[in-house]
């Protein structure tokens, strides 16, 4: 018998995920012994560009970011910032934030279950998940004129107001979903295929999630309750009424698809209750004239609770009309890259791109 | 715990910090890079403390000198606290690398030795992440780094 190992390369061509990564694979059979990921493929550089660029044009690209979810990167920008400048935000915007970066989520989930059951060979799952991420992406058309980067959330409030009679629009999508995650179940988590393929892979060790800086999803599916929502509320989140899910057993691929079933719920009732609670007023705190508006000598660090973990922004500046330094953090740093290696390990070959979409991978966020 | 509390509670248990911000979001404070390490597995094994999550790891440029922000947080007590460490110096600057205390630093120093040409002494594989492996054109993010394509003169 043979003892050798063969060299695989995934990627880089969208391995299973959105986005360009490459996963060098020394496999033994059809079984994982080193794993390697290459990333630089989508290495654009935001935060140099956002160097030379002055404060409101360095908004317009932070989008860019993340691709399935750029709105957690504009209200971070906005929020650092406001918080550098001292700059006050319209009671009503924040409502609206908080809305949108639901209305966000939720089509993030939706895309990651296409995803998540692509993997897995299960095509009709994307066919009617993301078919339903559509309804949100209209919502966001009206609201913002861009399907996918929307641009809405700036420093001083948001773009402008909900549009006439948007609300009732967002209320019956959010019922037309509601209907449908009884039907997702019925496809996906009562499906012995998909509960076959889920269980027991892709185990992270809880002991050691955390201080290998697992966020989000993730580390919610070990049955540690963290959230940046609940831990650190930023916008209105304080006030609204939410449960953050306390998943028990194993921290497989399975525990993450339990988290974002329940998640994409508490999302639902969120928005409800920012509609109903929304006050009326203005949106915007007018910022001075783009071209010679000058943010004063600070840093600030603010984090948000993106679809796949927590998402952060530290930010300096030294007091001219550009940004000294902007470092983003995202989550699929650690996930896509120094845990993937570690997880695939003793994995089989199929299972590579169920566990890297389980983590929500997202290497345009890797590498900025 | 609020930063005035976090402050004696740090100054009890190492001498020789320099708190720089105390009134923002976090307490901010700067140490000589010579006493990182030791600060903070003293600052991860402490009970009261209890700092276990490393969750950014800033590389930048202030001009004169290159300098290592590290932003630490408690699990436990949701208690955060910002690090900046100066590598003296712009010629050759060197920090001790921190991947055994927090495995997190790992990929976030080989960014910023890739980027910002800050080595940190003790990491075993400072290879390019982003960058062509044989990217011989200086440091992107440092502020002196001039580029052709993208130069904008005024």
């Amino acid at each position: 018998m043979r003892e050798e190992t063969t060299t695989i390369y995934l990627g880089p061509q969208h391995p299973g995920i959105t986005g360009n990564m490459m996963v060098k694979l020394q496999v033994k059979g059809d079984t994982v012994v080193k794993a390697e990921t290459h990333v630089g493929y989508l290495h654009r550089g935001f935060e140099k560009l956002m160097e030379r660029r002055n404060w409101l044009q360095s908004f317009t690209i932070v989008c860019r970011i993340c691709v399935p979810e750029p709105d957690p990167n504009e209200e971070n920008y906005s929020r650092a910032v406001e918080e550098i400048e001292g700059r006050e935000v319209p009671e009503r915007a924040k409502y609206i934030r908080v809305m949108v970066l639901e209305l966000a989520r939720i089509a993030s989930y939706l895309l990651w279950y296409g995803g998540q059951n692509g993997s897995a060979g299960l095509y009709t799952m994307g066919q009617w998940s993301v078919g339903d991420r559509n309804y949100i992406l209209d919502l966001f058309e009206e609201l913002t004129g861009g399907r996918v980067y929307h641009m809405y959330i700036w420093p001083g409030g948001v773009r402008r107001d909900l549009p006439e009679g948007f609300a009732d629009k967002v209320l019956k999508t959010m019922d037309y979903l509601e209907k449908r995650l009884d039907e997702y179940d019925k496809l996906m988590f009562e499906n012995s295929i998909f509960q076959q393929r889920a269980q027991g892979v892709g185990i992270i060790d809880p002991a050691k999630a955390v201080e290998w800086g697992v966020v989000g999803p993730p580390l919610r599916g070990c049955g540690i309750q963290s959230d940046v929502r609940k831990d650190d509320p930023y916008e209105v989140y304080d006030k609204l009424d939410f449960e953050v899910p306390k998943i028990e057993g194993k921290s497989d691929v399975w525990a993450r698809a339990l988290v974002r079933r329940f998640e994409i719920r508490e999302s639902i009732k969120i928005i409800r209750q920012v509609i109903e609670k929304m006050p009326a007023g203005e949106v915007y705190n007018k910022v001075p004239n783009p071209m010679k508006w000058i943010v004063p000598k600070g840093d600030a660090f603010v984090k948000t609770e993106s679809a796949r973990g927590e998402f952060a922004y530290y930010m300096v500046s030294d007091g001219s009309d550009k940004p000294r330094r902007v470092h983003v953090k995202g989550p699929a740093y650690v996930h896509g890259v120094s845990l993937l290696e570690n997880l695939l390990v003793g994995e089989n070959i199929a299972d590579v791109s169920f566990i890297m979409n389980s983590l929500g991978t997202c290497p345009p966020e890797i590498e900025r | 715990m609020t930063n005035s509390e976090l402050k004696n509670k740090l100054e009890n248990i190492v001498s020789g910090i320099n708190f720089t911000n105390e009134e923002g979001e976090f307490l901010s404070l700067e140490i000589p890079k010579e006493a990182l390490k030791d600060f903070l597995l003293k600052v991860r094994e402490n009970e009261e403390l209890a700092f276990d999550y490393l969750f950014s790891l800033t590389g930048i440029d202030l001009g004169e000198e290159l300098a290592v922000i590290y932003h630490l947080e408690s699990t436990k007590f949701r208690h955060m606290i910002q690090i900046t460490v100066k590598a003296e110096g712009r010629e050759n600057p060197e920090i001790d690398s921190i991947h055994e205390i927090f495995p997190a630093a790992y990929y976030n120093e080989m960014e910023a030795h890739e980027l910002l040409g800050i080595k940190f002494t003790g990491h075993p594989d400072l290879k390019h992440l982003f960058l062509p492996e044989d990217w011989d054109k200086g440091y992107p993010l440092r502020k002196d780094y001039e580029d052709i394509n993208m130069l904008i003169r005024k």
